[in-house]
């Protein structure tokens, strides 16, 4: 249809649908990957900041919305500075640790406060080095903000059986899609409660529905343990599979940018034939398949999604210039901490 | 030469055509084709230019300053472009090249291959050895409180009769006296099935359930020889490191794609297994070898392995017919940390052959 056309003045004010496209290629891909592998080894892990930004650039690079693509900015010795220091913090924290184990502790308290700073730093960076028509987006948040979204709402979350962890889903959704912006346009982001707690029951009808009889046959039936077994691993597959599908789909019909909206359609048969094949062919090549799964994966998510545009993409404008480290996201590489 | 791409501002969104005119005798020229068919016309400085290296056949940017951008999809004719400035010089596009040719492309798989592999197989393995050996005492001590933890958690003190636990610990008292640089002692525990473990502070753990399927006191030995082999060389701590250098190197191949855990995890776990089995390997060598030097029959190890073998079987045989949980599973797990009993048996039969030459 008119998928990847230039948007004419003629049809500006009309919806139009524009897809999203990965164009990148396993083999090619495969390529960069080794090469990358192979040089950071013989550098002794040094090239691998050149290595994140090339692996980084090729899949911003690949991704094309309406017949134009994304780009990654980052330079190779900021992500470079950014790991030294991070790795320099982590052996010294354990070498503190070992010698004087009470700090531990102390370090301990220290990270989880800093993880809120962190994170806000990592999601800017990441933002900021992610360009589309030369105009880049940011990320601003502030420390209140992260706090609430990773620590208070899973917490509430918690001590109320599940009851409000949908809630923290969607807290945690809108503190990153509410502070991002494409220049200077905000992002917003329109999802419910009732959107997220839908999704949850229906992973609570399954593990009732699968579990129930499964703990029914483990304990009274154990004979049957070859059903049990199988059903458990239903409820597994199923439960990761529609949960991924579902809140992966709301998330992008609930993202909006100004007037534009965007659509998702990953559906559960897709992703499981994606997921299947790639295990498989990385089983089969002992990993050797590894990235060129990756861009199967990427294909495939990409081709789900769609940008309901009303209206030009030509009127977005830059916002001033700001430096952020890459230290935030190293750290969080180093210490472990989801973002 | 003339090439086609896209203008950006650097201050809109909007995508503007635009040629780069780069003929010969005339300076480097920007022609912007603006919607309003105005032509603008920006003469351009080849050094104040920042061009992006080559990716695969991804859009070229060229960085004009002041955040003004040019992308175009001809990627050939910028290298022509550096190539006429700079001369043919091999500094620029030298991953590209790199990441093109397809004999260096399989020459690098195999090297990779080959790297990881002899890292896996002799680096790692090397190199924790080494640290092991070299580490200070006081990294080995912190890892001494584990006792604490297994009695809070796994263990219960022995119900073992105090005549029994006198006799076996002066059995074994001139074998711990020579290993009392190791600081070696024995204690007598419950739980864990039966099971004999070497801590890396140097306490050594029988559970009564072990105790009480040993034979004879040349058996016990044998299987205390085993665990002082462990502590001798230090396997606890090697297989730290050991382990965690793997996770290192995983995060090195696969560090940039976020793959899921299975894909990452199994390698590694299939690693610690083989490496598991490998310490076993070299405790039970230490075993016989002592054994020898001691003059005991060195079958009473492979009488000791053969008895706790029948006794995980047994086991999980019972918990199959008793239709509890499935503790099948003890069975499978004591043979995927440690070689398979016949090949240990067979062990002590070369070690006979090669040592023991009676008539």
């Amino acid at each position: 249809m008119n998928d990847s056309a230039i948007d004419s003045p003629a049809s500006s004010q009309q919806t139009q649908k524009l897809t999203f496209e990965f164009r990148g290629d396993g083999l090619e891909y495969f390529k960069i990957w080794i090469v990358n592998i192979l040089l950071s080894i013989v550098t002794l892990g040094i090239y691998s900041a050149w290595a994140t930004v090339r692996n980084n650039r090729y899949f911003h690079s690949n991704l094309y919305l309406n017949d134009s693509n994304f780009r990654y900015l980052a330079k190779p010795l900021t992500i470079l500075k950014g790991r030294v220091i991070a790795m320099a913090v982590f052996i010294g924290v354990g070498a503190v640790n070992a010698l004087f184990p009470p700090a531990g502790i102390i370090f301990g308290i220290v990270l989880v406060f800093a993880i809120p700073y962190l994170v806000n730093q990592s999601l800017a960076f990441n933002h900021r080095m992610s360009s589309y028509n030369n105009i880049q987006f940011r990320f601003k948040a502030s420390y209140g903000e992260a706090f609430m979204a990773l620590f208070v709402w899973p917490f509430l979350g918690m001590i109320t059986l599940g009851i409000l962890y949908p809630l923290a889903f969607l807290k945690a959704n809108e503190y990153v899609v509410n502070n991002s912006a494409y220049g200077t346009q905000k992002f917003t982001f329109n999802a419910t409660y009732s959107d997220y707690g839908k999704i949850f029951l229906v992973c609570l009808a399954m593990a009732l529905v699968l579990g129930l009889p499964a703990m029914l046959i483990m304990n009274f039936a154990p004979s049957l343990s070859v059903i049990s077994s199988i059903l458990i691993f239903l409820l597994y597959a199923g439960g990761f599979l529609y949960f991924t599908v579902q809140t992966t789909n709301l998330f992008y019909r609930s993202v909006a940018l100004a007037d534009h909206g965007f659509e998702s359609n990953v559906t559960i048969q897709g992703l499981l034939q994606v997921i299947l094949t790639n295990m498989l062919l990385t089983a089969v090549t002992l990993g050797l398949y590894l990235p060129a799964a990756k861009v199967r994966a990427t294909k495939y998510i990409c081709s789900c999604i769609t940008m309901n545009a009303n209206g030009s993409l030509d009127t977005f404008t830059a916002a001033e210039k700001e430096n952020v480290s890459a230290l935030g996201e190293e750290l969080g590489q180093v210490f472990d901490f989801a973002i | 030469m003339i090439i086609a791409g896209t203008y950006f501002d650097g201050i809109s969104s909007k995508r503007i055509a635009a040629q780069l005119q780069a003929m010969q005798n005339s300076p480097l020229m920007l022609r912007i084709c603006h919607e309003d068919k105005a032509v603008e016309n920006v003469h351009l400085q080849f050094d104040k230019l920042d061009i992006e290296s080559r990716l695969a056949d991804t859009p070229r940017e060229i960085n004009l300053g002041d955040e003004k951008l040019f992308i175009t999809d001809d990627n050939d004719a910028v290298d022509e472009l550096i190539e006429q400035n700079n001369g043919p010089n091999f500094q620029t596009g030298l991953v590209y090249r790199l990441e093109k040719n397809l004999g260096l492309i399989a020459l690098a798989t195999l090297v990779t291959v080959a790297v990881i592999y002899s890292a896996v197989v002799f680096g790692i393995p090397k190199s924790a050895e080494y640290i092991a050996y070299k580490l200070p005492d006081f990294t080995q001590k912190h890892f001494g409180s584990s006792l604490t933890i297994l009695d809070k958690t796994l263990l219960d003190s022995s119900e073992l009769d105090e005549a029994r636990q006198q006799h076996i610990q002066e059995l074994v008292a001139p074998y711990l006296e020579e290993y009392e640089h190791l600081s070696a002692r024995l204690v007598f525990r419950s739980g864990m099935k039966a099971n004999a473990l070497a801590l890396p502070d140097g306490h050594m753990v029988f559970t009564d359930d072990f105790v009480n399927l040993i034979h004879d006191d040349d058996e016990l030995l044998a299987v205390l020889l085993h665990e002082i082999g462990h502590l001798q060389y230090k396997h606890m701590m090697r297989r730290v490191l050991q382990d965690s250098m793997v996770t290192l190197l995983v995060v090195l191949v696969t560090g940039d794609l976020d793959t899921i855990d299975l894909v990452t995890g199994l390698p590694t776990i299939l690693l610690d297994l083989s490496y598991s089995k490998d310490f076993e390997r070299e405790a039970d060598q230490f075993s016989l070898e002592q054994l020898h030097k001691a003059n005991i029959d060195v079958d009473a190890f492979a009488r000791a392995m053969t008895n706790l073998e029948s006794y995980y079987i047994d086991e999980a045989e019972n918990q199959s017919k008793n239709e509890k949980r499935g503790y099948g599973k003890n069975i499978s797990d004591f043979l995927s940390t440690h070689p398979a009993t016949e090949d240990r048996v067979k062990m002590v039969e070369d070690f006979k052959k090669l040592h023991i030459t009676e008539p």
